[in-house]
């Protein structure tokens, strides 16, 4: 193999996904998102590493603060790296090529691992990285050695993991269904971890004795290479080194497991040939009498059987609705604003991951909309129906139960579910508009549906929608809204919803059809 | 629902560009009923920008055209209602089956339920997807989509059928199925426009062909008029001298 020229290809292939004729392309975006990932978690890890010095906390504090960091981006690489593996088998156009050339496996391997490097460094560069120059930083005597191999660590062993535990699962199941899999195990792990550090992090930042705080998160696993990776940055002396040791030896060991097992499977792997066998649907032979109903029809079999997207839309919709209890610790509140705000940021949630996604979810066929004699109004139209009727249900229940685990009275319940309705159909209104501009038909992570830059701007309109509606929650306190702000607030919602639905409407009937 | 005896398609002086470049310049052609009409090009000839500018997926940068009667710019829902689209690559749902995505399609076109299930059926069998009709898209190869596909734009019987490519995935069973199906709509007074590349289909098949290069109509007639005067030219000699060596 002419190792120089495929890699020379493979740079010129990258250079032009993020800079080509003298112009951005869309690859920029994933830096600039990553670049203030990093940004925030070097914020946090200065805070918690500076607050720790401040408090003379005993080296062994410090380390499991780096210790739990390290886990986190190791927990994150492993299934991500798995991810990536199943990726590259199940999506990637040049697989077939490459395993259709005179290359050894351990050099197609050796090319994967390349060419997938900006992905695979991720978490290493926004997580692990940080955490490591904050730790060296507020600590003394950290070698640079250890700093490079403790990286290195984070890096390489969920790497070779993921690939040895990738290859053999690709000859047994579908790539496209094991994809999915991995891809709901990710969001499982980004909830456990989420879940863990919002109710851990605040309750850190407002305690007056940091280090008993500390003493309170559970040890780190002994056996983890995450673990060796912290103490041969953070413990001095024998123990450190162990460590140092250990690194290294496991480094190496998970990429020579990856070798060994791409020479063994590698060629006998058959890239996409093994599409999901498809799912017999009973019922298919019921017509809708109206279009509507087709529609409707349409919209519960697309959720209901993309089971991915619905765990995915079901963790997010519970995380959002816990944030303002995650707050609670910092901003002591009445409990019937607390009730509003968690429904507001479920409402949130629902505009942003339901709105959003409920016109990319169709894929290329969202062509019919252009295509059929249906015109774009009605189309949006019905396609509002369906997600407010689901994003109604969701927000009764939410209403319903948070009212009930909070004791609230069925009247201050049915207040703040109602103050919450017009954030709500604000929220799917402006989701669907995005949806309908920034929609990635090719999308394969059902986290993506819009491009990345469509994912930063929908982040923004919900968090400037969030920011307005519990300022206007906060503004009432434990006071009820009222029948007369309740109606106001429903009026100007009906007209902001009009308007962001003949907008959508109009881009519908406007986007051409250009993908080839 | 067709005025009467208005020509399936008619396209006039239709221009599009995408961005410095012109696809498609001037073009103008028509399609009667009863006629089954080869479009031929090299690759990046403008053929598929054509085809998706005759059924409103694209919109004109200039031009007019007409859908059985219909102005498509000034009446679209009328327009293509008259029209059914097999495109290079399917406009499927890959969650749904076969047998849900056609009663969905037939809910677009307004048809009526019963009618369509049993038009749907229909097709279903003579395309060889009855057996397969109640498992979901996601599992089905190349050629069941395409006819999936096929079946979609036939559902409503439109008096024009827009074909983009397709032959591809078909294996020579189907494309036989294909050719006789077109043949019939044709017979029963609609009209078929099929962008293929397959010069001996478009021989076999069409009655008329058109040949585009460079977005610009160089040809058009029967296969006996392109000929001339030597009757031993192959619709391949044609195009080579008029279309076949590059966009």
């Amino acid at each position: 193999m002419n190792v120089a020229a495929v890699l020379r290809a493979r740079w010129l292939g990258t250079r032009r996904a993020l800079w080509f004729r003298g112009r951005p392309r869309r690859g920029m975006v994933g830096i600039v998102l990553a670049l203030l990932m990093a940004g925030t978690f070097a914020a946090t890890f200065w805070v918690i590493f500076g607050a720790l010095e401040t408090a003379h906390a005993p080296s062994e504090a410090r380390a499991l603060v780096l210790g739990w960091a390290f886990t986190f981006a190791f927990v994150l690489l492993a299934l991500g790296d798995l991810l990536t593996v199943v990726s590259a088998a199940a999506t990637a156009p040049d697989l077939e090529r490459l395993l259709a050339a005179p290359l050894r496996p351990r050099e197609l391997l050796l090319l994967k691992f390349v060419e997938t490097l900006p992905r695979t460094l991720g978490a290493v560069a926004a997580i692990a990285l940080p955490a490591a120059i904050c730790f060296a930083s507020a600590s003394d005597g950290v070698r640079p050695a250890a700093f490079v191999v403790a990286l290195a660590t984070v890096w390489a062993v969920p790497l070779g993991l993921g690939t040895a535990l990738a290859i053999p699962l690709l000859r047994v199941a579908p790539a496209a269904r094991l994809r999915e899999s991995v891809a709901v195990l990710a969001t499982l792990a980004f909830l456990g971890g989420w879940l863990a550090n919002t109710f851990w992090m605040p309750r850190l930042l407002v305690t007056t004795d940091v280090a008993a705080r500390l003493r309170t998160l559970p040890l780190l696993p002994a056996w983890s290479p995450a673990t060796w990776a912290a103490d041969a940055l953070a413990r001095p002396g024998e123990r450190g080194l162990e460590a140092f040791a250990a690194c290294i030896a496991a480094s190496l060991g998970a990429l020579a497991l990856a070798f060994g097992v791409a020479e063994r499977m590698l060629t006998r792997l058959q890239p996409g040939a093994a599409p999901a066998a498809g799912t017999i649907v009973r019922g298919g032979s019921r017509r809708a009498r109206t279009l509507t109903g087709a529609l409707l029809r349409r919209d519960v079999a697309l959720f209901t059987r993309d089971w991915p997207v619905l765990l995915d839309l079901a963790a997010r919709l519970l995380l959002w609705t816990l944030l303002p209890l995650a707050v609670l610790p910092l901003t002591p509140m009445p409990t019937s604003e607390l009730v509003r705000d968690m429904l507001v940021a479920l409402t949130l949630s629902l505009g942003n991951d339901i709105g959003t996604r409920a016109l990319p979810l169709e894929r290329h066929a969202l062509a019919w909309a252009r295509l059929s004699p249906v015109g774009g109004a009605r189309w949006v139209l019905r396609r509002a129906l369906g997600v407010a009727g689901l994003a109604a249900g969701i927000l009764l229940a939410g209403a319903a139960l948070a009212g009930a685990a909070l004791r609230l009275t069925p009247p201050a319940i049915l207040d703040a579910f109602l103050f919450a309705l017009p954030a709500g159909a604000t929220a799917l209104g402006s989701g669907l508009l995005l949806g309908a501009l920034l929609a990635d038909p090719e999308w394969r992570d059902p986290r993506a549906m819009l491009g990345p830059g469509g994912r930063t701007l929908a982040a923004l309109v919900m968090l400037t929608q969030g920011g307005a509606w519990v300022a206007a929650s906060h503004a009432l306190g434990a006071n009820p809204v009222g029948p007369g702000r309740l109606a106001a607030l429903g009026a100007i919602g009906a007209f902001v919803v009009w308007v962001l639905l003949v907008v959508t409407a109009r881009t519908i009937e406007r986007r051409e059809y250009t993908a080839r | 629902m067709t005025s009467a005896g208005a020509r399936p398609l008619v396209i006039d002086a239709l221009t599009r560009r995408f961005g410095t470049v012109t696809a498609v310049s001037a073009l103008s052609l028509e399609v009667r009923a009863g006629e089954i009409v080869g479009f031929l090009g090299a690759n990046g000839a403008g053929k598929t920008t054509t085809l998706r500018c005759a059924s409103g997926l694209l919109a004109p940068d200039d031009g007019r055209i007409e859908v059985a009667g219909a102005d498509l710019e000034r009446e679209p829902r009328v327009a293509k209602a008259r029209l059914g689209l097999v495109p290079d690559r399917p406009f499927l749902y890959e969650r749904l089956s076969a047998r849900e995505f056609l009663a969905f399609v037939a809910a677009l076109y307004d048809l009526p339920a019963d009618a369509a299930a049993r038009r749907a059926e229909e097709l279903l069998a003579r395309l060889g997807l009855a057996e397969i009709a109640s498992r979901t898209i996601e599992g089905y190869s190349l050629g069941m989509r395409q006819k999936t596909s096929i079946a979609a734009a036939l559902l409503h019987s439109p008096p024009l059928l827009l074909l983009d490519e397709p032959l591809n995935g078909l294996d020579p069973p189907s494309a036989r199925l294909l050719k006789t199906l077109l043949r019939e709509h044709a017979h029963a007074g609609g009209g078929v426009l099929v962008s293929t590349h397959l010069l001996d289909v478009a021989e076999r098949l069409c009655d008329r062909v058109v040949i585009l290069r460079a977005g610009r109509v160089v040809a058009e007639g029967t296969l006996a008029s392109l000929r001339g005067a030597d009757h031993e030219r192959s619709l391949e000699d044609v195009f080579m001298e008029l279309g076949g060596s590059g966009a």
